[in-house]
């Protein structure tokens, strides 16, 4: 092969890669996903709502000021515009709330997609600079997925915007682009964590879990017995470091896709079991799930059903 | 089957490009110093709206040690109580976790140590002082486990407050 027709292979490969239009099942996936769990977060949080954001809290406003991103508002920013209308501080902030809720359950459901995921999606980012002090890895994936939600077409298959005609849930090469750039994303994200991982000599020496397991923050057991077993820590620390530094390497094909997607999954259900990280790994998992898994799930359930209504022909035109 | 890129998906598959090579710069901790000055509140004003600066260094390098934040009230006869911010709902408790572990941030220590001084005597109106007590955990290694070494709360930070003025008027109040 010339080198010239292996770079029109290669490009025609790459151009295949981002545009040969494909089902937007999985980006609906990805949309259900993570308003379910951003729903269950709210509820889970909604009682706490003062002492999280209110400038009474448990970090005041001019505390909080010190993580927070001069680039985007933030509580008291709405807040302060809502009081010249008589709009208490305790209201307005419910009334964000409230507004936040609506957006996903929109986005849930699909009606008008596009609008509830660019409302939540600037909600959470508001709410997100004002409660740095109380955010953790969760947050970060849910700012990351609902900006996803805001410029994808997540809205293009099971919604209601598709069922009323509003949408066409028809294969397009943007739904493509997009689950590409997620792909590409979780690959990002697991590499660099796992090799920020690799940095450290507790994670070389297997350790690493021990320390985590044996903090009562996130053990949910008495993991002490695990020192009499080290080869268990250490087989659970390096099996962690396999899974996330090689997921950008074996989700890939599709020999290993499938392995590496219940690997994944199976590490983040040990996280949410034995750390107590339910939202945190309900939202890697589903992001995996929806951006490598359904497609496998999806694939198999077409060729059963196909073997399922073909093979009653097939018995009797063989008999 | 040939595919070819219309216009309009190359422009969108270069903003694709673009955004994860900015996210790429997030994750690997790259700052925009390079950027010039112009450019830079843009790119940082993106990068925080759509989370491309994100980090996600979680437990890595290493593994931070637990941190614990507990209060001893003095009551209006002198009794003493002991509080602390653990709460039944799990979702509040990992973001109370959450927020001790950025006690660690030097310029926002005693501030936030205030902040947990007034809400204690919000919690408890008849309180005349409280002492914030911040601790860290000391975990021994495996082999010391076994050897019957056992996990340390050490005092890394302690400040007492005392209420300023009386408890009809306010119980935010807090001084030093």
């Amino acid at each position: 092969m010339s080198a010239l027709s292996w770079k029109s292979s290669v490009g025609q490969r790459l151009t295949a890669f981002v545009s040969a239009p494909s089902s937007p099942q999985p980006l609906a996936v990805f949309r259900i996903g993570v308003a379910t769990l951003l729903l269950i977060q709210a509820w889970s949080l909604a009682e706490s709502l003062p002492e999280l954001l209110g400038n009474r809290g448990w970090v005041p406003w001019s505390v909080s000021e010190v993580l927070a991103s001069p680039a985007v508002p933030r509580v008291d920013t709405v807040v302060g515009a809502l009081a010249p209308l008589g709009i208490s501080q305790a209201a307005g902030i419910q009334g964000l709330a409230f507004l936040y809720v609506v957006a996903l359950l929109g986005l849930l459901v699909g009606l008008h997609t596009r609008l509830s995921a660019v409302a939540a999606w600037v909600i959470h980012t508001v709410l997100l600079n004002s409660i740095s002090f109380f955010s953790y890895g969760v947050e970060t994936f849910a700012h990351i997925s609902l900006f996803y939600c805001a410029v994808m077409p997540v809205g293009a298959a099971f919604s209601l915007d598709v069922q009323s005609g509003r949408l066409s849930g028809a294969h397009s090469a943007l739904a493509t682009l997009s689950l590409r750039m997620l792909q590409l994303h979780l690959c990002l994200i697991y590499l660099s964590t796992g090799l920020e991982k690799l940095l450290g000599a507790v994670w070389w020496n297997g350790t690493a879990l021990w320390e985590v397991l044996m903090q009562p923050q996130y053990g949910q057991f008495d993991f002490a017995w695990l020192a009499v077993v080290p080869w268990l820590v250490k087989l659970s620390t390096w099996g962690t470091l396999a899974v996330e530094v090689g997921y950008a390497f074996c989700v890939w094909p599709r020999r290993t896709r499938g392995l590496w997607v219940a690997l994944t999954l199976a590490m983040h259900l040990g996280i949410a079991v034995m750390m107590g990280l339910w939202l945190f790994s309900g939202m890697m998992a589903v992001l995996t799930f929806a951006a490598f898994g359904w497609p496998l799930v999806a694939e198999a359930m077409v060729t059963r059903v196909r073997a399922a209504v073909l093979l009653p022909f097939h018995s009797s035109s063989t008999r | 089957m040939r595919h070819t890129l219309t216009s309009w998906h190359g422009l969108l598959t270069g903003l694709a490009a673009a955004h994860l090579l900015l996210a790429a710069c997030g994750a690997l901790h790259v700052p925009f110093t390079r950027v010039s000055a112009t450019l830079r509140p843009w790119m940082l004003a993106y990068a925080h709206w759509t989370g491309a600066s994100s980090g996600f260094s979680f437990f890595a390098p290493g593994v931070s040690p637990a941190t614990r934040v507990s209060f001893d009230l003095e009551g209006a006869s002198g009794e003493w109580l002991h509080d602390d911010f653990q709460s039944d709902n799990s979702s509040v408790n990992v973001r109370m976790h959450s927020m001790t572990l950025r006690f660690g941030i030097p310029e926002s220590r005693d501030s936030l140590a205030r902040a947990w001084a007034a809400a204690m005597f919000g919690r408890h109106p008849d309180a005349r002082s409280v002492t914030v007590r911040v601790e860290s955990l000391q975990l021994p290694s495996m082999e010391a486990h076994l050897r019957g070494s056992r996990p340390l709360w050490a005092e890394d930070y302690r400040a007492v407050f005392e209420r300023r003025v009386p408890t009809s008027v306010s119980t935010g109040e807090v001084t030093r």
